[in-house]
């Protein structure tokens, strides 16, 4: 009757999700055995019921949500059930290593100023051939974050060097991540309305608040999937540079504040490209000179001629 | 700094419910749970090895409180209510059968009562029974245990009663009153009397009452606290040899709870009832000298003349005579 949960798996199911059932069972074959596995669905076709039909294990908690909610409302509700000290979030495209969990587990017990642990992952295609092995790596910036090495491939980012490396990308990603439950009590879960950009402004409070264990071996390998046709990009670029002006806001040095305009600019830019793909030239241009205005760039002054003359 | 929407805040109550094949009732008994009057409940529906799609049913209703927990089939309620108990989070835990129906509001009221009452260990109500359609044909069970109404009952408040320890431990000698569902217990003391016990695969709610009842007063309402569904497949309804077996076994263990002679002899007459019935079942089965066997151990718990005059009927009368 003792409560001695380790690690709450969180498993969010929308319509992108093709492999629940693997991802499931990768989980419950890790090396950590005080484990619970919520399979949070608000799926329109209700796809975790036909495919966990032969998954029969106590450790297997279901929860089923009204559809059209987004992917964020499932992974909240995954959260707020969660009863371990520790949730680690897992894609239903995503399989976990039988003994990273565990490795990532002992890390955070031993290293009580990171909140939360991350490792790199492989990128892997339909039939399940590797197309990356290292996803970490494709972020350049990366490798120059400050970090301590504790041990066990561990390394510890401490938490200005966290928020400032996050500046300059998202290296942490969604699946695979350990945190400490009360961590969603103290800086809140994710943001409903960030949409797709809710892991980054997850990490974004993080990173002002804790520091962060990362190794480099493969915790999991996620399946590479084409994106939703559900995902709009104008809304979701929308809802980055909110994401992005709400991480300004925290930030007071004029170096990082910067390089979030440059950062906000850039998606503004894109927004311009958009609408000049869609000959919406004048709104194009204004769109340009709104991202010059934000970080004054020859590109996007060069884009804004190119809206008006084309 | 900006802060998203808080996470949902922990349950108050937690709904244990056992399900297995229940399929066709258990979204009217997980609806009436979330209608208990208590907004702030999580029900856990654990699917113990049912063929019928229970766990699809339960999760249709498409709600964040509704967890569901799917096992192997464990052949009776208590591995799947204790599933559910290590899984509640609440300060307070309710057992709800999955073709039973509670009222609205009583869970709540139950709960208000248990916090005003810090003595008191549960709080249970009366009951109804329904046919497997819903139409009620009993529309009350209270009456049927005259040693329950003859207890010393103290008031609590509105139309509730505090029925003290040493009161429901007596009254529980003589036969269990306490419907198993809707019943709002405190989930530490539950817990702290080690759930319910899986070696029983019937009678695992009956021998909880007895533990409970020997660690604090309860709490009772003569309002409705639930329907219950009296169906042919229930697992009340067991192989009838096989039930009373345990049920003796919980009714020895309780035995040994007690030093006054009054209280055991009690429970020697009820496990010589059970034994009789035990040997009526083997009458009906053409096993004379097993039922023969079974009428003398009755005789042997508690001397009493009938178990001896079914003991010669067997001996002289036709076995599919009547015990």
């Amino acid at each position: 009757m003792g409560d001695k949960l380790r690690v709450s798996v969180v498993i969010a199911v929308d319509e992108t999700g093709t492999q629940l059932e693997a991802a499931v069972r990768s989980a419950l074959a890790v090396d950590v055995r005080e484990l619970e596995v919520l399979v949070v669905d608000n799926s329109p076709d209700d796809r975790s019921t036909a495919a966990l039909r032969d998954v029969v294990d106590e450790r297997v908690v279901r929860v089923r949500l009204r559809p059209g909610r987004g992917p964020l409302r499932p992974r909240n509700v995954g959260i707020a059930r969660a009863r371990a000290p520790y949730v680690a979030l897992l894609d239903p495209d995503s399989l976990l290593k039988p003994n990273r969990l565990s490795d990532a587990l002992r890390a955070l017990d031993n290293h009580t100023e990171a909140g939360f642990a991350f490792s790199d992952f492989a990128v892997v295609e339909e039939r399940g051939n590797t197309v990356q092995p290292s996803g970490i790596g494709t972020f350049v910036d990366f490798g120059t974050v400050a970090s301590e090495p504790l041990g066990d491939g561990w390394r510890l980012i401490r938490q200005p060097d966290l928020a400032r490396s996050l500046l300059h990308g998202n290296p942490v990603g969604m699946s695979g991540v350990v945190l400490r439950r009360r961590l969603f009590t103290e800086i809140g879960p994710f943001d409903e309305s960030a949409a797709c950009w809710a892991d980054l402004d997850l990490w974004f409070r993080l990173g002002h608040y804790c520091a962060a264990l990362y190794s480099s071996e493969v915790s999991h390998t996620r399946r590479d999937k084409p994106q939703s046709d559900a995902v709009r990009p104008r809304a979701a670029t929308e809802e980055c540079i909110a994401v992005l002006r709400r991480e300004k806001s925290r930030w007071s040095e004029r170096a990082a504040r910067r390089q979030l305009d440059r950062l906000i600019a850039e998606h503004l830019a894109s927004v311009a490209n958009e609408e000049g793909r869609h000959r919406r030239r004048l709104r194009s241009t204004a769109m340009y000179a709104y991202a010059f205005a934000t970080c004054p760039d020859r590109r996007w002054l060069s884009g804004m001629v190119h809206s008006l003359l084309s | 700094m900006r802060q998203p929407q808080a996470l949902a805040s922990a349950p108050r109550i937690s709904v244990l419910m056992p399900a297995h094949n229940a399929g066709t009732y258990v979204a009217a008994a997980v609806r009436s749970a979330l209608e208990g009057g208590e907004p702030n409940v999580e029900v856990i529906v654990v699917d113990d090895g049912s063929t019928d799609g229970t766990a699809a049913a339960a999760l249709a209703i498409n709600d964040p409180r509704v967890i569901v927990i799917s096992i192997a089939a464990s052949g009776g309620p208590a591995r799947p209510r204790n599933i559910a108990l290590a899984r509640a989070r609440s300060p307070y835990i309710a057992t709800l059968d999955a073709d039973d129906v509670l009222k609205p509001g009583r869970l709540a009221a139950s709960a208000d009562l248990l916090d005003r009452f810090p003595v008191a260990g549960f709080a249970f109500g009366d009951f109804e029974k329904m046919d497997a359609d819903g139409n009620v044909f009993e529309t009350s069970a209270a009456y049927a245990y005259p040693a329950f109404l003859g207890l010393r009952f103290e008031p609590a408040g509105e139309d509730w009663k505090l029925i003290p320890q040493g009161e429901l431990a007596r009254g529980l000698l003589h036969g269990n009153f306490i419907g198993t569902s809707g019943v709002v217990m405190r989930r530490e003391l539950v817990v702290a009397l080690g759930g319910f016990d899986e070696s029983l695969r019937n009678s695992d709610d009956v021998d909880l009452w007895y533990r409970l009842a020997h660690r604090g007063a309860a709490l009772y309402s003569p309002r409705l606290a639930y329907s219950y569904r009296v169906l042919a497949n229930s697992v009340a309804r067991g192989p009838p040899v096989r039930t009373a077996l345990t049920r003796i076994r919980v009714l020895r263990r309780e035995r040994t709870r007690w030093r006054d002679r009054t209280a055991r002899r009690q429970l020697d007459r009820r496990i010589a009832e059970n034994l009789a019935s035990i040997g009526y079942q083997q009458r009906l089965n053409r096993e004379r000298w097993k039922a023969i066997h079974s009428y003398l151990r009755a005789f042997m718990a508690s001397p009493e003349s009938r178990w001896l005059s079914y003991l010669i009927a067997t001996l002289l009368l036709a076995p599919e005579g009547g015990g």
